[in-house]
């Protein structure tokens, strides 16, 4: 004799539980989906790039701040100098003065504050270097701009400056971009991928957080810490791979046979 | 013995009819001495009343005497799904009747299916009261002699009193829970009602189960192998 195949002692999860394993398990049963919804991502990530963003380009020249008059011998006081004097030269280029000089110059409608928040005027670390960088859409643009600039520049700021006797020198003269600098659709697919990689992860966890049901023989082991005595099928449904089951009409003795939804109120 | 007429058979597909013939071996492997069991599940429209039927006549017809009782008597559903009739009396008797004070013999009927027996319900608002008395501790002790089994389709457990209160006499439930759909913690709850009335859970039956969702049930190339049936 079986002394029944429960007692009351069942023992299943508690409520509110996560479990990794199954969190896992999710994930790998919508494997495929959670894919397609990284691929998307990607896809996203790719088409939001080359539809949405304007290219722009970044030309640049670049100028040497010299700290001695030429007939001199260079000294500590002269070193100390040359790098306040880059600084100097650096604030100076990007000032409203200079950059109307520009504007003067190219006859471009930009207004003052327009073309310097094209401006990028640094200091390469170490040096007396200046890079003057003007980034645009269009690189002709941007080129013609980054040369006015080191032309006005070293046309009118030595005298400016009292520097007349240590103008600095153009180093490069900026050229024609040829790629734009804020194109990256392999970085921008690879952001969409992960993003999507997340959403899909997020999504199942989500869902597997939120299910409270029980969904198969396996959810009533796990959560009531017993198997089923029966797994009943809804009648007549589809089964997997397209077969069809057509209802068998089993006379079970009685008169006659009526239809009977297992999703009908019982 | 008066007699019914059941003039809707439940159709079953081959996979409920072969869920059912496993619920009907579990069953015989419960023990000889739990014969009152009872179909319980949380909510309405779980298929309790479904599974309970479909398991009374495959016991029937695996030759044992089964007498199912239509305990729902606030929304009994069976004597409409079953279209029960009488075959030579006008008067419809059923367990509230017996309750109420008429005789057992009066409300206990054969049917046109062998071994099986029903005794039907009829519908009132509170029958708490009367399943409170000893009538119905009675009639299971009458139906305990003369039956292997006494299949009693109780009302859910969750919303009434009614369920817990014929659980107290019963040897054991079966619980019906509706897949994708009754919540863990419904389910927990319901079972702690029956813990309460003392009722041990005998197993739990999964109704419902989506092709597409459920677990190992549904393996094609099982069932193609094995079933022989058309369509496959």
């Amino acid at each position: 004799m079986n002394e029944g195949i429960i007692n009351n002692d069942y023992e299943g999860r508690g409520a509110g539980e996560i479990y990794i394993l199954d969190l896992l398990d999710t994930w790998r049963r919508n494997w495929i989906r959670i894919l397609l919804l990284a691929a998307a991502g990607a896809a996203a990530g790719l088409l939001l790039t080359l539809l949405l963003v304007t290219p722009t380009y970044t030309a640049t020249s670049s100028m040497y701040v010299v700290s001695s008059p030429a007939d001199n011998v260079l000294n500590i006081a002269d070193l100390n100098l040359g790098s306040s004097i880059t600084g100097d030269y650096v604030y100076m280029i990007r000032s409203r003065m200079m950059v109307q000089k520009v504007i003067d110059a190219t006859g471009t409608d930009l207004s003052v504050e327009e073309l310097r928040s094209m401006l990028n005027v640094t200091n390469v670390s170490g040096t007396r270097v200046i890079r003057i960088s003007v980034t645009s859409p269009d690189p002709g643009q941007a080129m013609s701009f980054a040369n006015t600039f080191l032309d006005q520049t070293l046309m009118y700021l030595p005298g400016m400056m009292g520097m007349e006797d240590r103008p600095p020198i153009a180093v490069d003269a900026a050229t024609l971009p040829k790629t734009a600098d804020n194109l990256r659709p392999a970085r921008n697919a690879l952001i969409g991928l992960a993003a999507g990689l997340a959403a899909g992860l997020g999504l199942f966890a989500a869902i597997y957080l939120l299910n409270d049901g029980f969904d198969s023989s396996e959810d009533v082991e796990k959560y009531l810490g017993m198997a089923p005595m029966a797994e009943v099928p809804r009648n007549g449904q589809k089964q997997k791979g397209g077969y069809y089951y057509s209802v068998h009409k089993r006379r079970q003795g009685g008169e006659g046979s009526g239809k009977d939804n297992g999703g009908r109120e019982r | 013995m008066n007699r019914m007429i059941i003039g809707k058979m439940p159709e079953m597909d081959y996979f409920v009819q072969s869920a059912v013939d496993r619920l009907r071996v579990n069953i015989g492997f419960i023990g000889a001495e739990k014969k009152v069991l009872m179909f319980s599940s949380s909510e309405p429209s779980e298929g309790k009343s479904y599974i309970s039927t479909n398991i009374w006549i495959e016991l029937a017809k695996a030759g044992k005497r089964v007498c199912l009782v239509d305990a729902d008597m606030r929304k009994s559903v069976l004597r409409g799904e079953l279209n029960l009739r009488l075959e030579d009396k006008d008067e419809f008797l059923g367990l509230t009747h017996y309750l109420a004070g008429t005789n057992l013999n009066d409300v206990i009927y054969s049917t046109n299916i062998a071994n099986a027996f029903i005794i039907p319900t009829v519908t009132i608002d509170n029958p708490s009261l009367l399943l409170e008395g000893d009538r119905f501790d009675r009639m299971l002790d009458v139906l305990r002699d003369h039956f292997d089994y006494v299949i009693i389709d109780t009302p859910p457990l969750r919303l009434i009193s009614d369920g817990q209160l014929i659980a107290k006499k019963c040897d054991g439930c079966i619980f019906v829970v509706r897949a994708h759909s009754t919540s863990r913690s419904m389910v927990r709850e319901c079972l702690n009602h029956l813990e309460r009335a003392g009722c041990p859970l005998l197993g739990v039956v999964l109704n419902q189960v989506e092709a597409s969702k459920g677990g190992r049930y549904y393996k094609k190339t099982y069932y193609k192998k094995y079933s022989g049936s058309p369509g496959v």
